[in-house]
């Protein structure tokens, strides 16, 4: 799945495990990164793996950077672009299948259910 | 209108200094929200999907008070998340009341009685509790996705009045409102007593789940002067009356999208209360690094060509208001004729 096509049908980027390329550079999947509401993963141009929140990025600092609340919660941590490799779209997205239509859909049918006769007895 | 004297006060003279520093922005509101985490999941707000280490995260009241000196902005909100789940939340509001910032407390009112009832806060004329309410019973409960919340805020609401503590009301409009709902609404919320109500349009997050029930702009004015036509004499609003015209669609502004900055966990939002673009570390950053320029509508931002939500748009109602004399003169005869 792409991000655009994600984005287009309002699917999740759950998953998602891009490589940059020609295609898709670093500083597009920083930004999706952003976006996302749930944790990812950062992985460093040296292998290391650091799994958390991604809440802000300056690409237009001297040096580009993100921060990052880890898994933990600690104290933030902030990464520069230059260390960055990719980011995985490791954790659940919070944003994801919450829908109005479905709060609708389930409030109807928890009316119907109380509603309903109850099972008779043996 | 129903701002007391005091805080009108308050709000003109901080204003008037402003404008003869020369300060071209200026804070007239921080949003400080203190915690992401909340009692209720509705549909419109896109203020809490985030990951558990983010939802059990808070500030501390020290880091609360620190943004509060930067900002300097004479009245505090405490949005959130749910401000009455913040384990710090009386000795927060006691420590703003202590430097005399007006203090609305933003809550859907849930745990409120509790919080009255073991004596956490104090009745000042700096605290208001600012209850969230989006209509009558089936509306407001449809639009917190649970039913008897309603009842539960009207509970809450009367046992703050009745300990003699400031109460106001936040309604957030959707597409679809019923005007003549909206305006039975008001009368049962001035039947009770409260202080005020405060309106606004929703604003079309971009993580919220209720994406297709935000209002354009036309159609917001179309339904705010449905609303707010030919307003009963009863009817007080905790607001700017040029705001409240604004949304009729009788006056013209741009936002100003640094007069309610918002600090968080994150640090201070870029570019405003509604908008995540990014974080500036310090209050000064945040005023003198962010590209203002990219926002508002003459900017052609599409993310701000139907917003008219109350965070960008009551502090350019309340600039018109000291700037010029046609608005003062204005905000002074619907102030006191209660006409819009």
């Amino acid at each position: 799945m792409t991000a655009s096509a994600a984005r287009e049908d309002d699917r999740s980027l759950e998953g998602w495990a891009p490589e940059p390329g020609p295609n898709l550079t670093l500083p597009q999947i920083i930004e999706w990164a952003f976006d996302y509401r749930g944790n990812v993963t950062v992985v460093g141009s040296d292998g290391t793996l650091l799994e958390g929140y991604l809440f802000n990025r300056d690409a237009e600092a001297a040096e580009p950077f993100v921060q990052l609340y880890d898994r933990d919660g600690g104290e933030p941590t902030t990464i520069p672009y230059g260390r960055i490799r990719t980011i995985r779209f490791s954790g659940r997205d919070m944003a994801a299948g919450q829908s109005y239509a479905a709060w609708v859909r389930r409030r109807e049918a928890e009316k119907a259910a109380r509603l309903a006769p109850p099972p008779a007895s043996p | 209108m129903s701002v007391p004297i005091s805080q009108m006060w308050t709000v003109a003279t901080y204003v008037l200094k402003q404008r003869l520093r020369g300060r071209g922005r200026y804070p007239l509101v921080l949003m400080l929200e203190p915690l992401f985490r909340c009692n209720l999941a509705c549909a419109g707000c896109g203020k809490i999907q985030y990951p558990g280490q983010i939802l059990r995260k808070h500030l501390t009241v020290e880091q609360c008070l620190q943004a509060v000196e930067e900002c300097g902005a004479p009245v505090v909100s405490i949005p959130g998340g749910e401000p009455l789940m913040y384990p710090d939340i009386g000795r927060l509001v006691a420590e703003l009341v202590s430097r005399r910032k007006y203090v609305y407390l933003c809550t859907n009112a849930i745990l409120l009685r509790e919080k009255l009832l073991a004596g956490v806060f104090r009745p000042s004329k700096y605290l208001s509790f600012s209850v969230h309410m989006d209509g009558v019973r089936e509306d407001h409960d449809e639009a917190v996705c649970r039913e008897g919340v309603y009842d539960q805020a009207i509970e809450a609401i009367k046992e703050a009045l009745a300990r003699r503590f400031r109460v106001t009301t936040n309604t957030t409009l959707f597409e679809g409102a019923s005007p003549s709902r909206v305006r039975r609404f008001f009368d049962e919320m001035m039947s009770l007593g409260v202080e005020g109500m405060m309106l606004s349009p929703g604003y079309s997050y971009a993580k919220a789940p209720d994406q297709e029930h935000f209002l354009r702009r036309s159609r917001s004015q179309r339904l705010f002067s449905q609303i707010l036509d030919g307003p009963k004499q009863g009817w007080r609003f905790n607001q700017s009356p040029l705001f409240l015209q604004f949304l009729m669609g009788k006056r013209d502004y741009e936002c100003t999208p640094w007069g309610m900055p918002t600090y968080n966990l994150f640090g201070w939002q870029r570019p405003c209360y509604l908008l995540q673009e990014g974080y500036a570390q310090s209050f000064q950053d945040l005023m003198t690094m962010t590209r203002w320029e990219r926002y508002g509508r003459k900017s052609g931002n599409e993310k701000c060509q139907d917003c008219m939500v109350h965070c960008g748009y009551e502090t350019s109602a309340v600039h018109d208001t000291f700037s010029s004399w046609k608005g003062f003169r204005d905000a002074v005869v619907a102030t006191v004729t209660g006409r819009l």
